[in-house]
This record gives structure tokens, C-alpha cells and sequence, in this order.
């Protein structure tokens, strides 16, 4: 199964750069993410890669073979739409072999080739219905045993889970993730869905405006942010504004908003330059009463929401900033609205950021 | 109740709430770097008192962008025209406490320090404290005004509370300033412009106090 290499590939329309400047290496039967918000270019990129458009600058190559060139049908690619495409007035079996019949293979080949995939989706069962006759999940496992049959190395999924329910959108990202390593596949999946992403692949491209962000796992890109935008998009955190105080090669001390001094892990900051720390929620300890430990801030319960696996609380602390913490609901105490509570942290669960030139609202846009 | 507390209640999570919050931290962090930069100055540590001015230059560009950003948004929301214009002068308000500031940072940058007496460095730093005390329950009277309100009228009295010291202190600052034998003219203006400019940070809290006040009892 081959591997994509993507080359400086820049697509502009108009003077809008949909696109910029994007270098990637997909490895060969990777499960691959690309990530980001509405109009940070993840959809060019993957129409990019299957030929669907060209690119202004750069190369693109499937496996060895440098394909800008290449129309998309010879690409040994398979795309798998949102809006699934399949032929309306077409059974399961009839939109599964069409791709084989269309290549040219007898009758006898195509429906192997049919039977094999179908079984693969566990579909078997249905392939006389047709597509107003299957749910959402099954006209996506159609849709993606269409693709499997016309021969596709490579597996292109453009939002392809957007348009289905909740449940069977979760169940979906596992089924077709196994499916893929299965077969062996290369896949790329285009989503604006975080939680989507983190579950289904063993890399994730974070793209704004045009750009790559940030590559890594999900854990990568969970544990060590490499920036605001990725602290705030993946997940979720609190930014609290500061100025450096004191730094080390171990420790940087930095002062919040109200005079509060923390202390978190040192990156490249410098004395009295502006700050913004990021802590993930899950990453406080919350309790009782005043503490005056290291890292601890007081605070004032001022919401609390049961989200069913965990609590959400959200304390205004003594600076007047909010945080948010969230806390398993079935292990945890819980804590009321109105109490006066004390919330602390680690130093190495504290990422800094210089402040961002635009401001904080701007960096973390996702419009 | 007024109809744009309701509003409040119900749409906590609106991208217009979430960015007048953001604009009243960031104005809180701008009225703090003044007071660090005040003292730097007294302290004649030049290089942090720079750092201080253009964190506090900065910010007040950044709250400036916030408060077209909550303009944009307001106007598109579904409160009616008098709420729109509430919300509106509560930001505008808000903005002039930055403002001011801002002013006050580049009068500060401007006063030869070495030619300003101690005891008038007293007073600023004085009135300083007292400017942060009165921002520090501003921020906390547009933030409970969201969720408790009775909380809000509280944190209301006290930015009055505080703007009344900050008045006196000006008065003692006007006395000293003429008391003082100052070498230079333009030391003397320079430092009654100064003195003004952060009793205007104070009076523009208690604006914003005064919008807060309109907005609760508006039927």
C-alpha cells in the first residue's frame, strides 16, 4: 500500500490561498488525520491529493510515483463523500460492482471482488436494498466497500461521518479504522471534529489558514501543544494571562493577573515577557477550603454542570479569572455552587506560550 | 428583572459574553501593568518600566479590536435596540478605562523621574493602588452582574467606595504639587497631567458602574 508525500503544495482561488505552503509525509498503511476548522483548507488538500484539483506549486506523490499529472481514476484512490454519493437507484451490490464492471472485469471477477467487500463491511445481508432502504452507518459502509472494490490503495474520507447520528458515528469511527487496518490501507480523513480525530488515527495534521500547525498522535498534540490555537482546538484548556517573573533552566516563575505567582516548567520564555499559561482542565486538584500550597489559587464555585461521565465546574478565582475543571463524576466528590474552594496544579501540566501578537480571542478563532 | 440580565442568564455561553469577559480581564491586566510600570519608574528601573508600558500598549490594542469584535457580534444577536445599546456603552465604557490607561503610560514615560520629589511619589503610588482596588471590583461587578446581581450592586458601591479615595488623593496630590519646590515647570505639568489621567481610570469605572446600574434596572 503506498505511502503520500505532499511538496511545498500551494493552492490559491483568486487571492484567497486555500492552501499555503503545505509539506506532509502520510506513511504507508498510516491512518491519517487532517484537522482543522471550516476554511482551513483540509478539503483542498484532500481534493489536492486525489486529483481533484491541481496544485498551483509543489508536488504530490503516491507512493513512488509523482501523480500531479495523474487524472484521478488512474490514482488507485478511493473517496468516500459526506454526503456518501452513492447511486440512488442502484441496490448495495449494483453500487458496489460498479467499479470493477466499469474497469472493464467480467462478471464473474466483479462479483468476487463484491462478495468480498460486502462481507468485509458486513453488508452480505443487505445487498438487495437499496440506498432510501439502509441507514446512515450502513450507506456509509456502501459507500466505503464502494471504494474498496474499485481497487483503491488509498482511502480519501471527507467528513465522511459528518452526516450521521451521534451513536452510530462513534461506533462507525472504530469500525471503519479496523476495517483500514485490516485491508492494510493508507487512509487520509479529513474532519473538523477533534474527538473524532483522536480516536480514529495514528496521526493528525492540525491545519489553520491554510497551514499545517502541528503533526503528532493524539497524545502528542494532547500532552505538548505546540502553540495556543492547538492548546485550545484539541481539547480543551484554560489560558490564564501572566508576565514572567524569574526563569531557570528548570522552573519559570510567572505572575498572574492579581499578583498570583505559579510556577510551571520552563520552555523558552524570557523575564518580563507576556504569557499565557495553558492547563487542561482534568489537570487540577480541586478542594475544600483556603490552601496556601504552591500553585494554588482560590477561587468561588459559580457553575456546576453534570455532563454525565464527568462534572464541569467553573470557579472564578480570587483574580477574577474563570477556570474550568472538569472531574469523573462516579469517583470524585462533589463540590456545590457558592463554595469556596482551592484549585492547584503541577508545574509540568502548566504549558507556556508567549502571548500571542493578534490577542488571545484572535488565536483561537476557529472562524 | 431587566430583559438583558434574562438574557444574560440564558445565554451565558454566547461568543458576545465570552468576549466582553475577555475584554474586562484584558482591561483589568492593562490597569495592573500601569501600576507595575508606575513602580518601575519610581524604582528608576527603565528597562521594566518600558517592558511594562508596551505590555500595557499592546493590550490596549488588543482590547481595542475585543471591543469592535463585541460590536459586530452584538448587532447581529437577537436583543432588541435598547439592550443593543446598553451592551454597547457598557464596552465603550469599559474601553475608556484602558484608555486612560494607555494615556497614563505615556505620561509616565515622558516624567524625568530623578526631578520628581518622594513624597510625590508616594502619592502616585498611592493613587495607583487605589485605581487597581476600584478596577479589581469593577471586574467583579461586570462579572457577578452575569450571575448574581445583588453580588454586582455590592461590587458597584465599593468601585464608588474607591473612586472617592482616589478623588481625595488627587486633592492631596494638587496641594503637594504646589507645596513641593519643583525645578522644572514642566516637571509640575507633566505630573498634575499625570495625576489626572489615572483619576480618570477611576472615574471611567465608575461610568462603567453607573451602565451596570442602568442595565439592572431597566424593566
Amino acid at each position: 500500500m503506498p505511502d503520500v508525500r505532499v511538496v511545498n503544495v500551494t493552492k490559491r482561488f483568486g487571492k484567497l490561498v486555500a492552501v499555503n505552503n503545505v509539506s506532509l509525509h502520510i506513511q504507508d498503511m498510516e491512518y491519517f488525520s487532517l484537522l482543522g476548522p471550516s476554511g482551513c483548507g483540509k478539503t483542498t488538500l484532500l481534493r489536492l491529493i486525489a486529483g481533484l484539483i491541481q496544485p498551483d506549486e509543489g508536488d504530490i506523490y503516491i507512493g513512488d510515483r509523482r501523480v500531479n499529472d495523474v487524472p484521478p481514476e488512474d490514482r488507485d484512490i478511493g473517496f468516500v463523500f459526506q454526503t456518501f454519493a452513492l447511486f440512488p437507484h442502484m441496490n448495495a451490490w449494483n453500487n458496489v460492482t460498479y467499479g470493477p464492471r466499469v474497469k472493464g472485469f467480467d462478471m464473474k471477477k466483479a462479483g468476487t471482488i463484491g462478495h468480498e467487500v460486502l462481507e468485509m463491511v458486513r453488508l452480505h445481508e443487505r445487498l438487495d436494498a437499496y440506498p432510501s432502504e439502509l441507514s446512515g452507518g450502513m450507506m456509509q459502509r456502501v459507500a466505503v466497500a464502494r471504494a474498496l472494490a474499485a481497487g483503491a490503495k488509498l482511502l480519501l474520507l471527507d467528513e465522511a461521518l459528518g452526516q450521521l447520528d451521534a451513536k452510530v458515528r462513534n461506533e462507525l469511527r472504530y469500525e471503519i479504522r479496523r476495517m483500514t487496518k485490516d485491508l492494510g490501507l493508507t487512509a487520509i480523513h479529513v474532519t473538523h471534529d477533534q474527538s473524532e480525530a483522536m480516536v480514529i488515527s495514528d496521526r493528525i495534521a492540525v491545519m489553520r489558514k491554510g497551514k499545517i500547525i502541528q503533526v503528532g498522535t493524539p497524545q502528542e498534540l494532547y500532552i505538548s501543544p505546540a502553540n495556543v490555537f492547538v492548546a485550545h482546538f484539541i481539547g480543551e484548556s484554560n489560558f490564564f494571562e501572566g508576565y514572567v517573573l524569574s526563569t531557570t533552566d528548570e522552573e519559570t516563575v510567572i505572575e498572574l493577573r492579581g499578583g498570583i505567582k505559579v510556577q510551571a516548567v520552563n520552555k523558552t520564555s524570557r523575564k518580563g515577557e507576556k504569557v499565557l499559561l495553558a492547563i487542561r482542565p482534568e489537570a487540577f486538584t480541586l478542594e475544600r477550603g483556603i490552601k496556601k500550597d504552591r500553585n494554588t489559587i482560590r477561587g468561588a464555585i459559580e457553575r456546576v454542570t453534570f455532563e454525565g461521565t464527568n462534572i464541569r465546574y467553573e470557579i472564578r478565582l480570587e483574580n477574577q479569572d474563570l477556570a474550568v475543571i472538569v472531574k469523573p463524576s462516579l469517583t470524585e466528590e462533589w463540590f456545590n455552587m457558592n463554595e469556596r474552594v482551592s484549585i492547584s496544579f503541577p508545574p509540568e501540566k502548566a504549558h507556556i506560550f508567549k502571548y500571542p501578537d493578534a490577542g488571545l480571542k484572535e488565536e483561537t478563532a476557529v472562524e | 428583572m431587566s430583559e438583558l440580565i434574562k438574557w444574560f442568564e440564558k445565554r451565558r455561553e454566547t461568543q458576545a459574553l465570552s468576549t466582553i469577559q475577555r475584554h474586562l480581564a484584558l482591561t483589568m491586566g492593562i490597569v495592573e501593568d500601569l501600576e507595575k510600570a508606575i513602580a518601575a519608574a519610581i524604582k528608576r528601573d527603565e528597562k521594566e518600566m518600558h517592558r511594562c508600558i508596551e505590555r500595557v500598549a499592546s493590550s490596549e490594542r488588543e482590547a481595542d479590536t475585543l471591543r469592535r469584535k463585541v460590536m459586530d457580534e452584538i448587532s447581529k444577536g437577537e436583543l432588541s435596540p435598547t439592550d443593543r445599546e446598553d451592551l454597547m456603552d457598557l464596552v465603550k465604557r469599559v474601553d475608556m478605562v484602558a484608555d486612560w490607561c494607555r494615556e497614563s503610560t505615556r505620561i509616565l514615560g515622558a516624567v524625568p523621574m530623578e526631578d520628581v520629589p518622594t513624597s510625590i511619589k508616594d502619592v502616585i503610588t498611592q493613587m495607583i493602588k487605589s485605581v487597581r482596588e476600584c478596577a479589581s471590583s469593577l471586574q467583579k461587578c461586570v462579572n457577578k452582574m452575569m450571575t448574581k446581581s445583588e453580588e454586582a450592586l455590592q461590587a458597584a458601591d465599593a468601585v464608588e467606595r474607591e473612586e472617592e479615595k482616589v478623588d481625595d488623593i488627587h486633592e492631596r496630590a494638587r496641594i503637594l504639587i504646589g507645596k513641593e519646590n519643583l525645578p522644572k515647570a514642566g516637571v509640575a505639568v507633566l505630573i498634575s497631567q499625570l495625576f489626572e489621567a489615572i483619576e480618570m481610570i477611576a472615574d471611567s469605572c465608575e461610568d462603567v458602574c453607573d451602565q451596570v446600574r442602568i442595565i439592572m434596572v431597566r424593566k
